[in-house]
């Protein structure tokens, strides 16, 4: 039986939106991820595809072979009849992180910011585990939770033209990477030499929502040796726990 | 055997499309495909192409194309002023020769132009569709002396030519339904969003248009969790600005949804020229 109170409503021509109490609770996202995921296996017939937030599931689906109200129904009864307990697979990942200001655009300004040296930027930025909820924004733009709370400041108040790719930033409450070269207004805290977006791979990003991410600090030779590597093809991401 | 066209002048933004990309949201990879789908539909139609066949999107200035071999090519959506070797030619499927030079610069009515080729053109598929993704995809939109291949047919196909591109549709309502934040507005901000005069702002590009209006009356603190958007989703910024999301929007976004635009009228709007006024009509949902 489906645990949490959910509402199901049309969405354009070829949506549908089911709403879970709007939190960021890893609990909610893991149940509406399960859902999703049960969803995605279900129902060949109607079923398009479908995108994840944190506490949100749209559901793009053929009118041509489902009426709205239909659509609504099923999903009722689904998620009614639907057990979240199974724990699904998921993975920890260690992402390294370079903090140098030759990299790292923002990190002396931010440090200054926060009243904080940068050994104390680090420790709080890579000390915890960060559960993945959704990608959005971009391609392989991951939204982390989890960030501790010291680390939180508001997003720049004039965006960058050009972020960088792999560029760490923080905005409010929340720390992401950018996957590609983007414009964007978040605060420049560290860069990753590695991708995570590889259009040119089947399964493009390797991180899933669900997943954990901690980050490791590396320096500026160790960020150059992985930059290296991952252009020569011979870099694999590093797993923590399965 | 391919044949090739030339892009002598690019026009102002032209770009292959197709309907769009279907099971990459979820890598927050956009849609993408014809911002005015009807019209792109209607054009492979024309042709008895595939309806998913790529076709080139024309905006506000058309562009100049040569072409190296013979094909039959095909308009609809805005209405524009054809030149065929320099010359006006009043149809809207053409016959075209080795070596001849189309121009599409002109449009009158209307903003954005489809143009279809049968068979279609060669695309190279990004995520199954032709559509560019900005930051993934090298170039989102044709350069001059840029080459695009087509496929070449021995028999003349066959052509639905009594199929003519539809009148224009002149009048400025556009219909929307309520969005999954509509219930943020107060009943004033409700009535007044409806009688406010819109006009799409010169910045409006594939992924948003943003709109120009006398909205101090949306000025709002309103905070929600980043959510779902598809095309067709109308945000309100905290500055009481509309921003209408089109074919190549983000998966996600942070700002409340507040109304919705159907398939019908993304087509609609689509085809407003920037700075034409409009009105927002909201539709009960049946």
């Amino acid at each position: 039986m489906g645990i949490y109170k959910i509402r199901i409503e049309k969405f354009g021509d070829e949506y549908a939106l089911i709403n879970w109490p709007q939190k960021i609770d890893p609990e909610i996202s893991e149940d509406l991820l399960q859902f999703d995921h049960l969803i995605n296996q279900k129902f060949e017939d109607w079923f398009i595809e479908s995108n994840t937030t944190y506490a949100s599931l749209c559901i793009r689906y053929d009118p041509a072979k489902i009426s709205f109200n239909d659509l609504e129904k099923t999903l009722k009864v689904t998620y009614q009849s639907f057990n979240s307990l199974a724990k699904r697979d998921s993975n920890l990942w260690e992402i390294p992180v370079c903090y140098h200001p030759e990299v790292a655009e923002d990190s002396i300004i931010f440090c200054k910011q926060k009243n904080i040296d940068l050994a104390q930027l680090i420790k709080w930025h890579s000390e915890v585990i960060y559960r993945v909820y959704f990608l959005g924004f971009l391609p392989g733009f991951l939204y982390l939770g989890g960030m501790d709370k010291r680390l939180e400041l508001p997003r720049r108040s004039t965006p960058r033209q050009s972020v960088p790719k792999g560029a760490v930033g923080i905005a409010g409450n929340q720390t992401g990477i950018y996957p590609q070269v983007s414009p964007g207004g978040w605060n420049l805290i560290g860069r990753s030499p590695i991708e995570l977006f590889d259009a040119e791979n089947p399964s493009p990003c390797f991180i899933q929502p669900g997943d954990q991410v901690k980050f490791k600090p590396i320096d500026l030779r160790t960020f150059s040796e992985i930059i290296t590597s991952v252009y020569n093809n011979n870099f694999s991401p590093y797993k923590l726990k399965t | 055997m391919e044949g090739e066209m030339e892009i002598i002048k690019p026009g102002l933004f032209t770009s292959l499309q197709d309907l769009g990309r279907k099971g990459y949201r979820h890598l927050a990879i956009p849609n993408g495909g014809a911002l005015d789908r009807a019209s792109a539909r209607r054009v492979n139609l024309m042709l008895n192409n595939n309806a998913n066949a790529p076709i080139l999107e024309c905006t506000q200035m058309g562009p100049v194309l040569k072409f190296n071999a013979p094909c039959q090519v095909a308009m609809a959506g805005a209405t524009v002023e054809v030149k065929l070797n320099d010359a006006p030619i009043n149809k809207s499927i053409l016959e075209i020769e080795a070596g001849d030079v189309l121009n599409l610069q002109k449009i009158t009515q209307g903003k954005l132009l489809y143009l279809g080729i049968k068979n279609g053109f060669i695309a190279e598929s990004f995520f199954c569709a032709c559509s560019a993704v900005a930051g993934l995809s090298t170039s989102m939109r044709f350069e001059k002396n840029d080459k695009q291949a087509y496929y070449l047919s021995n028999n003349r196909g066959t052509l639905n030519a009594n199929l003519k591109s539809k009148p224009f549709n002149n009048d400025k309502v556009i219909e929307c339904l309520a969005g999954p934040d509509f219930s943020l507005l107060s009943e004033m901000q409700i009535a007044r969003l409806t009688e406010t005069t819109f006009q799409i702002l010169p910045t409006a590009n594939r992924m948003a248009y943003p709109l120009k209006g006398s909205t101090k009356y949306l000025e709002n603190q309103f905070n929600i969790l980043t959510n779902p958007v598809i095309p067709g989703t109308i945000q309100l910024t905290p500055s009481g600005q509309l921003i209408v999301l089109m074919r190549d929007a983000q998966t996600t976004g942070g700002y409340p949804r507040i109304l919705t635009l159907p398939e019908k009228s993304i087509n609609k709007f689509a085809q407003l020229k920037t700075n034409q006024e409009f009105l927002l009509h909201l539709t009960a949902r049946s």
